[in-house]
């Protein structure tokens, strides 16, 4: 069965996501995720909503390409991804990704 | 102060130091350790040095924590020692208490107990006016006789034997075969160059009988057997065949008893009466010295009898372990391996164990004396000291110093000058009475007394070894 687990995989932490996170230009806050390649933005919300307790007010999604890898002669892809933009509802509690995930 | 301390007492030489450190102060120490790491950490998805702090300690937390507690703990015990002026010996052992203020670290304040050793208090009793005997050995006539008589059996030179055969207390120099007859062997004894001197101390009857009357080049067969009692075990209960070829036989000549062997046993000799008086006055100073030693010992003994107190075990167990390895050491000069014998460690150690506790005993209580009589020690005495070992032991003072700073020495010179002085102190201010010299109960003083049972000890671990290695064969004396 899926579950909201299966949609987020987990919190993207890099400067970039931080960076956004703290000085989006509205004052609302934005989280950024990894989440299910096929997932669909209302799945997102709904999940992101029901895992951290919060008011989720839009959700923008990039995909991105897995990168070209080689072993020796063999070329592959690292699997590709997608990357949900999360952005909450003015006048939320100030987010922490924690360690639940 | 950023702490809060209370100090319980144990005992006399335990104390518990309960510390609760401020959370202020923790998480000041903290927030300093985050950001050094956070300035060199690598995060993935972050350059080098530019992850936050909170990630950075999410990811390193056990790193971190374990520093600030390294750092902080240490401080706070040294300020909780001073704090409440103790005079610490060795190292405190330390415990936390609340491991909640862990998981939240910096928020709570850490609380945590140490127990520290410290010198006890000592009640300073009596300690002048001991009493005491002073037993000098009187030196006879037939002891100085009796040393010139060994002088000369030292001084003996071994002379060949041309014209007769071997006598009672010749050396006689022989290769030897042995064959095992009973119970048989595969292998054949084979010593050569043996001296063997007849009739000597612990020569076994038969090589006597059969080496008897022997010449050079002689060949004699013989069998032996040997008691069941017999020292060496391979040998004991065993009759053995041997076939004896003599090499060499030698009269041992002793010096003729007169001025000119005299003139050759000291500078200052010229005569055998001026060996006599030399000798006199040797064996004087030596009773004199052995008097000494033997005063010092009873009024320790009574010093440390009339002050019981508890001894820090750290000390304690330190010195145990310095007596026991010189104890090794000292097997090992000897030519025995520790390894290969089988010592009741245990037991040696309860036994060092006691001594230690008792030596430590005096020494506590002679700074005691020291700090009660303010004795103190100059520089100059260190110095002085410092040469007349740097002279004894044929090093520049320079060395000496050098080795000595290295080993943190030169303060533990001035300890043992400032001991001794106490020592002195104890020594001018008891009531020595001299009296009659009792050989008897010297005996069994000596016996008692813990420099010399630490020889003794060695004594009973290499007794057996030594007794085969002198009676190897059996048959004779190590060469000589």
């Amino acid at each position: 069965m899926r579950t909201v687990w299966d949609i987020i995989k987990s919190p993207v932490i890099t400067e970039k996501a931080l960076v956004a996170k703290e000085e989006s230009r509205d004052g609302r806050q934005l989280l950024t995720f990894r989440v299910d390649r096929h997932a669909t933005k209302p799945e997102i919300k709904s999940a992101v909503e029901r895992i951290f307790q919060v008011k989720v007010d839009a959700v923008r999604t990039i995909n991105y390409m897995g990168k070209k890898a080689r072993r020796g002669r063999f070329e592959g892809r690292k699997p590709s991804w997608k990357k949900a933009y999360v952005t909450l509802e003015d006048g939320q509690e100030p987010f922490e990704y924690g360690e639940s995930i | 102060m950023f702490m809060k301390t209370e100090l319980v007492d144990i005992s006399p030489t335990r104390k518990e130091l309960k510390i609760e450190i401020d959370a202020a102060a923790i998480s000041t120490e903290y927030d300093r350790v985050s950001d050094r790491y956070a300035k060199a950490a690598n995060v993935p998805g972050f350059r080098r040095g530019h992850a936050p702090r909170n990630i950075v300690r999410q990811r390193f937390k056990n790193e971190i924590r374990a520093e600030v507690l390294q750092h902080i703990v240490p401080q706070a015990i040294s300020a909780a020692i001073t704090e409440s002026s103790l005079a610490v010996i060795g190292e405190p052992d330390v415990r936390l208490d609340n491991d909640a203020a862990l998981d939240k670290f910096g928020e709570q304040p850490i609380a945590l107990h140490a127990h520290v050793e410290v010198l006890p208090d000592i009640a300073l009793g009596q300690y002048k006016g001991l009493e005491a005997a002073r037993r000098t050995r009187p030196i006879t006539e037939e002891m100085v006789e009796e040393t010139i008589r060994e002088l000369r059996e030292e001084s003996s030179s071994l002379q060949p034997v041309e014209d007769r055969g071997a006598q009672s207390g010749d050396i006689v120099t022989v290769n030897f075969r042995g064959r095992f007859i009973d119970p048989p062997a595969e292998e054949d004894i084979t010593v050569d160059e043996v001296d063997v001197e007849i009739g000597g101390p612990g020569v076994v009857q038969d090589f006597n009988d059969h080496l008897l009357g022997t010449r050079p080049d002689d060949e004699r067969t013989f069998t032996v057997k040997y008691p069941e009692d017999f020292s060496s075990k391979g040998l004991a209960g065993k009759e053995i065949e041997y076939t004896a070829v003599v090499t060499a036989v030698r009269v041992k000549e002793v010096p003729e008893l007169d001025d000119e062997w005299a003139k050759g046993m000291g500078e200052k000799v010229d005569s055998v009466e001026g060996l006599r008086a030399h000798v006199r006055q040797n064996l004087t100073e030596s009773a004199q010295r052995e008097s000494d030693f033997r005063l010092r010992n009873e009024l320790m003994d009574k010093l440390v009898a009339a002050h019981q107190f508890e001894v820090p075990t750290t000390l304690v167990e330190h010195q145990t372990q310095q007596l026991l390895e010189s104890t090794v050491r000292d097997m090992l000069q000897r030519g025995v391996d520790p390894r290969e014998r089988e010592v009741n460690w245990e037991g040696l150690r309860d036994m060092l164990r006691a001594r230690a506790t008792e030596d430590l005993r005096g020494s506590l209580l002679l700074e005691r004396v020291a700090d009660e009589e303010r004795i103190e020690v100059t520089d100059e005495e260190v110095a002085a000291e410092i040469s007349s070992f740097a002279e004894a032991t044929h090093q520049s003072i320079d060395q000496v110093r050098a080795a000595l700073t290295k080993q943190g020495g030169e303060r533990s010179i001035a300890d043992r000058l400032r001991n001794r002085k106490a020592f002195d102190l104890l020594i001018e201010n008891a009531s020595v009475r001299d009296e009659e010299w009792r050989e008897e109960e010297v005996e069994a003083k000596v016996d008692e007394t813990p420099v010399v049972s630490g020889t003794s000890t060695a004594d009973q671990l290499t007794a057996e070894s030594s007794n085969s290695a002198v009676a190897g064969d059996g048959e004779s004396r190590p060469n000589e």
